[in-house]
Parts: C-alpha cells; structure tokens; sequence
C-alpha cells in the first residue's frame, strides 16, 4: 500500500475515533492551550504505531493504550512537549458552544473536576468506565487483572458517588 | 446523585460529541506526519555510543593493569577508574534494554509502560549522581593520563608536590561528592540548602517518577 493511501486510511480512522482521542485528552488537560498539544501529540504517536498494529487486539484497546500513554506521559513532561508539536492556532478536534445543553454542560464540567482530582491511572480506569468498556478490555488496556478493575472501579464510584452528594 | 445517573450524564454527553465534535481535517492534512521523529532513538544513539567508549576504556584499563602489575599506585588507580566505569557500563546497557522495550511505541498496556519510562528516568539520574564520583577521583585519572599519553610518572620528585596538592584537592571533593549524595534523599529534600544544591540536578524529577512508580505498583498490586 502506498504512504498517501495508508495515510488516508489513517486520516479516516481519526476520524471515526475523534471522539476517544477528544475525551481523553479532556480528561489529563484542563488547560485548552495544552489541550490542542496534546491532541497533536496523540495523533502523532498513533501514526508512529500505526504502521505497527497488531490485530490480535481491538482496535479500541489499541487506541486507548497509545492516548492514555501520551496523556499520561505528556502530562509530567511540560517543558519537552512542545518541541514535538507544531504551533497551531486552531483546534484540530474541537467542540463547538451548544448553549442548548447548559445544564449537561455544567454537570460534564463537574464530572471532569472531580475525575480532574483523581490520580493519572485512576482517571484511565474512570474514563474507561464511563465508556462502557467491559473489564476485560480494561484489563489489557491498563495491564492490571479483571479482579483489581472491579475491585478499583467499586471504589472510584464510591468516590465520584461521595464527590457528588458532597457538591 | 445516582451512579446511573452519572452514566446518563455521560452517555447524553457522548451523543453531544457525536452530533457537534468537529474534526478539521485541513489542519490534519497539514501536519507533517514524516518528520516524526523518535526522541528515544536519540537517547539509544547516545547510550550505544557511550557503551562503546566505556567497553573500550575498560578493556584498555585490563591491559593497563596487567602490564603495570608491579607499580601499585597506578595498578590501583587503574582498577578504581575501570570498577567505575564498569558501573557506567553497566547503567548503559540497563537503559538501552529499557530504551529497546519504549522504542515499541506506546501501544503496550499502560501501566507496564509507564513503570518502564519511571525506571528509565530513575536510571538515568542515578547515572548522573554516579559522575559526581569522577570528579574527587581526578588526581587517579591525572596519574594514569600522565602515564597513558606523556609517559610520565606524577610520583617522582619533580611533580610531586603538584600531585599531591591534587590528591589532598581531590579528597577534599571527595568529601563534599559523598556530602552531596547523601543530600539526595527524600528526607532532606525540603531542606533550603537541599533545594539550592539540587536545582537542575534532575533530583526533582527522579523523586516524582519515584512517587509515580509508587503510585503504579499500587495500582498493580491492589486488589
């Protein structure tokens, strides 16, 4: 297969998958300047294994392995980031203002602070809940057994429960 | 609230995302995805070279040994300086095995790989307190360069006096190399003269990757 067309192809699997690079990199930066990073970053390395995915694993795990990597990685490497990325002025994932949903927007906004407080690997675990993954999926994302997923999700909703009856 | 409730908040969410997350594929088509490089392959690059000027100079110091058996002082000189770079050796190969295992990419699962690149960062200041000790040990390099390049002995009469103004220099930064490394550790590192001493020492960051390295064999192990 030619560059151009496994670009393409690559271009077209961001694409339908926006919305996982979106959430994570939401999650690990509040900040909207690192965010736009960030994304870029993520990209970046998801071209760098690109070349080398193994279909033994879902293509979802495999998306979440490389973003929560970088996010997590990015995170505790401020001052090296930007070497990597190029200054951008737009977003190349954005969310436009839906003041239709102002009441969502401010429960959402709520639900990150209080996963913002949490620890990086916690946050990986909490995403990956959110979204439905089943435990064996989060299992091999984060390389922990099933039983440590169950026993460390019941105290995170603990947790978020608490967070949210205390706000 | 409800934990179904926050799964609902989430889905809704979710579906806003689906309805009005906007990808600009302009800005996508405009990065350049070939100039991608791997920082690690810089690392690895500097690491094997080191590894070749540390194999070299151990194997030059054996021979050196060997053929100055009988001369203590530079016999001895000659094992210090080569145990200590057998280390240097040693953490080299320590990082590229590391390094070898990072260069897959970041599609392993995510906590071994975070607890590799904590090991990495570890490793790597150790290495450098581990310099400190070279420069208390000049007066020994001092005495083998003389021999090794000028054929020239810091011993007899002429140098003495300079050498042993180096040794007793060179005890003095040993002292404070010894002082120095014992200030690397977690109980002191709120102490004002640690903070001076250590800025840019990497010190700062080794204690957070050892925190985080904490952090995941917990997350590892709890069950």
């Amino acid at each position: 297969m030619s560059l151009q067309a496994n670009k393409d192809q690559f271009l077209h699997l961001i694409q339908h998958n926006k919305k996982l690079i979106f959430k994570v990199c939401n999650t690990y930066c509040s900040d909207p300047e690192d965010r736009k990073d960030l994304v870029q970053e993520v990209i970046i390395q998801l071209w760098r294994s690109y070349g080398s995915y193994n279909d033994k694993y879902k293509l979802s795990t495999w998306m979440y392995r490389i973003a929560l990597n970088t996010a997590i990685s990015f995170y505790r490497s401020d001052n090296k980031r930007r070497n990597n990325t190029t200054s951008m002025h737009e977003n190349i994932i954005d969310i436009p203002d839906d003041d239709n949903s102002q009441e969502l927007n401010e429960k959402i906004a709520m639900l990150y602070q209080f996963i913002g407080n949490m620890n990086k690997l916690d946050k990986a675990l909490m995403i990956l809940y959110l979204d439905n993954n089943s435990y064996k999926d989060m299992a091999d994302i984060l390389g922990i057994s099933e039983t440590n997923v169950a026993t460390k999700i019941s105290r995170l909703k603990q947790y978020l429960k608490h967070q949210f009856v205390k706000a | 609230m409800e934990l179904q409730e926050l799964k609902n908040i989430w889905a809704e969410y979710d579906r806003k995302l689906d309805r009005n997350l906007h990808l600009n594929m302009q800005l996508l088509r405009q990065m350049n995805f070939d100039k991608v490089k791997n920082k690690l392959s810089k690392l690895l690059f500097y690491k094997v070279i080191e590894m070749i000027i540390f194999g070299s100079a151990i194997i030059y110091l054996g021979r050196f040994t060997v053929n100055n058996w009988s001369v203590p002082q530079l016999s001895i000189s000659a094992i210090i300086i080569g145990a200590l770079f057998m280390v240097f050796f040693v953490y080299d190969i320590k990082q590229v095995s590391i390094i070898i295992q990072l260069q897959m990419g970041y599609s392993s699962a995510v906590a071994p790989i975070q607890k590799k690149i904590e090991q990495l960062k570890l490793t790597i200041v150790t290495y450098v307190k581990i310099t400190l000790l070279l420069f208390p040990l000049y007066p020994l390099l001092l005495l083998l360069a003389g021999k090794m390049i000028f054929n020239m002995d810091f011993l007899d009469s002429r140098h003495k006096t300079y050498f042993l103004s180096s040794a007793s220099l060179g005890l003095v930064l040993l002292i404070l190399a010894i002082w120095f490394l014992r200030q690397l550790n977690s109980k002191n590192i709120n102490s004002t003269a640690a903070k001076i001493l250590l800025t840019g020492s990497g010190w700062y960051q080794a204690n957070s990757a050892y925190k985080f390295l904490g952090e995941i064999e917990k997350f590892e192990q709890e069950a």
